[in-house]
């Protein structure tokens, strides 16, 4: 009988920044990292995460922008303060694209989070990175 | 309508909000607060879809009101509208659909605006102006009355020929790189090939042409809606010639074929096509002549053929036509004037003597 419940999926509705999608949803993820801070705590918590069905990790961004491009994940996670990712070119890029995909950056500053509201990013996490507040980017607050 | 409650404790910047969104016909104003305990109150009475919220407010602080009226309106998005720049994190957290910084600078602001706009589904009017894409003679697009639109680099403008070259398909990024980037190393080809197809984007979002009008998919392919390209209107009537030669569609394509394809650019990519396009505009030339000499407008068949003649001199078919009307014509000395002219080319540009058939035609005037 629990099991039975477990299985059939909720719909409720998630905002998702400037596009929305139903819960319960399957998901990609796409990381644009060379191995940051954090960087296994996201890919141990995305793995807790059932909706989620895949998560790439890129490191070169030309590459990251081209399986972006043909893919079309729903979410992207971007490394900021790499000296290798221009990651608010990349956001803008990832923007222009596709206005749907939902764009997280990660970073050790605060330096950067109104240039990413300005990009239009759907989140910025500040490390060290916490469970709770990366959870959060999958409900509305 | 979309319902907006404001909220700062100076009055100034609440009158300059006011006044910035006045010209947002889609937005009602239900409520203006200083003082965001009194704003909190009122809120839920008001139902507002947006909060535009200041952040530092002696009463309370932005982010904790933010707070407050989020647990009681949900479904609300908060905007803060602020001076401090410190804060953008926890807006975040949030999710706040923006930060904007006072002073408020316009453009930045309609970019507010539009995902405000988008969120709330209401979209953009459409410009009820049309599209204009014109492939013949020089490349040029824009919005029909107004300056063509100008592109970043000659490298975008390329780019943006060729995916219209191939519009509606899909092309493969190696096909693209060897196109537009022979030679140079596929990185540094790969990465400007991103950054051309940005500006495109960007380009096009700056001129207010949306997706569904001109836009590129994954895969490259450029799709368009309702645009009016002319090369797609000159096949288009090709086609239709097949069955039914009619005078009305060849002057159509005559209309149409205001220079050759993408005329004056080197892009090699566009070579073959330029050479089909422009031997289906002699043919159909060919038969619009025909088509009048049936007729007995001679007049309008030489025409016709002159002005085809100019694109296209080789063209044995046309000086084959245009020396027949004049045999019936009679008109000896434009026969002569021309037959002179077409040995003159075909002497100097390919070294050959007119052909057979024509050489026949003319011997048959004189």
């Amino acid at each position: 009988m629990g099991d039975a419940i477990c299985k059939i999926k909720i719909i409720t509705r998630f905002e998702f920044g400037q596009g929305y999608f139903t819960g319960g949803e399957i998901i990609k993820v796409y990381i644009l990292d060379t191995g940051g801070p954090g960087l296994d705590k996201m890919l141990a918590w995305l793995s807790e995460n059932n909706s989620i069905k895949e998560v790439s990790v890129i490191k070169s961004p030309d590459t990251f922008l081209e399986r972006v491009e043909r893919e079309r994940p729903e979410m992207v996670i971007i490394r900021l303060g790499n000296s290798d990712i221009p990651g608010l070119k990349i956001g803008r890029m990832v923007k222009a694209m596709d206005q749907e995909i939902s764009i997280v950056f990660v970073s050790d500053e605060r330096d950067y989070a109104l240039d990413a509201y300005e990009v239009g990013a759907y989140g910025y996490l500040l490390c060290p990175l916490e469970r709770n507040r990366f959870n959060n980017l999958f409900n509305r607050g | 309508m979309i319902r907006a409650v404001l909220i700062d404790d100076e009055r100034p910047a609440l009158r300059g909000l006011e006044y910035l969104l006045k010209e947002y016909s889609d937005i009602e104003i239900s409520g203006m607060f200083t003082n965001p305990l009194e704003a909190i109150e009122k809120i839920a009475g008001i139902k507002p879809q947006i909060v535009f919220l200041d952040i530092n407010m002696p009463q309370l602080q932005g982010i904790d009101a933010a707070s407050k009226i989020l647990d009681l309106c949900p479904d609300t998005d908060i905007i803060f509208v602020t001076a401090y720049d410190q804060y953008a994190i926890e807006a975040f957290e949030l999710h706040a659909l923006d930060y904007v910084l006072k002073p408020i600078a316009k453009e930045r602001f309609e970019k507010t605006l539009q995902r405000l706009t988008k969120k709330n589904g209401i979209n953009q009017p459409s410009p009820g102006k049309k599209l204009d894409i014109k492939c013949f003679g020089r490349f040029q697009a824009g919005w029909d009355g107004e300056e063509p639109i100008k592109w970043r680099t000659e490298k975008t403008r390329e780019l943006f020929a060729f995916l219209l070259h191939h519009q509606g398909r899909e092309i493969s990024r190696d096909e693209i790189l060897d196109k537009l980037w022979p030679g140079i190393e596929v990185e540094k080809a790969v990465h400007q090939l991103h950054n051309g197809i940005y500006y495109i984007r960007k380009t096009l979002e700056e001129y207010g042409i949306e997706r569904s009008l001109a836009g590129i998919s994954g895969n490259y392919c450029l799709r368009l809606g309702a645009v009016v390209l002319d090369v797609s209107l000159f096949r288009e009537h090709l086609t239709g010639l097949k069955n039914n030669p009619e005078i009305k569609v060849l002057e159509a394509i005559d209309g149409l074929y205001t220079g050759e394809y993408l005329e004056g650019t080197d892009w090699p990519w566009a070579d073959l096509e330029r050479e089909q396009l422009s031997r289906h505009y002699s043919g159909a030339m060919v038969s619009l002549s025909k088509a009048y000499i049936e007729k007995k407008e001679f007049d309008r068949a030489e025409e016709h053929l002159l002005k085809a003649f100019k694109r296209n001199p080789y063209e044995e078919g046309i000086t084959n036509l245009l020396l027949n009307i004049y045999r019936i014509t009679g008109d000896k000395n434009k026969a002569v004037r021309h037959f002179m002219e077409y040995t003159k080319i075909l002497k100097e540009e390919l070294g050959i003597k007119p052909g057979e058939s024509i050489q026949r035609i003319y011997n048959a005037i004189n």
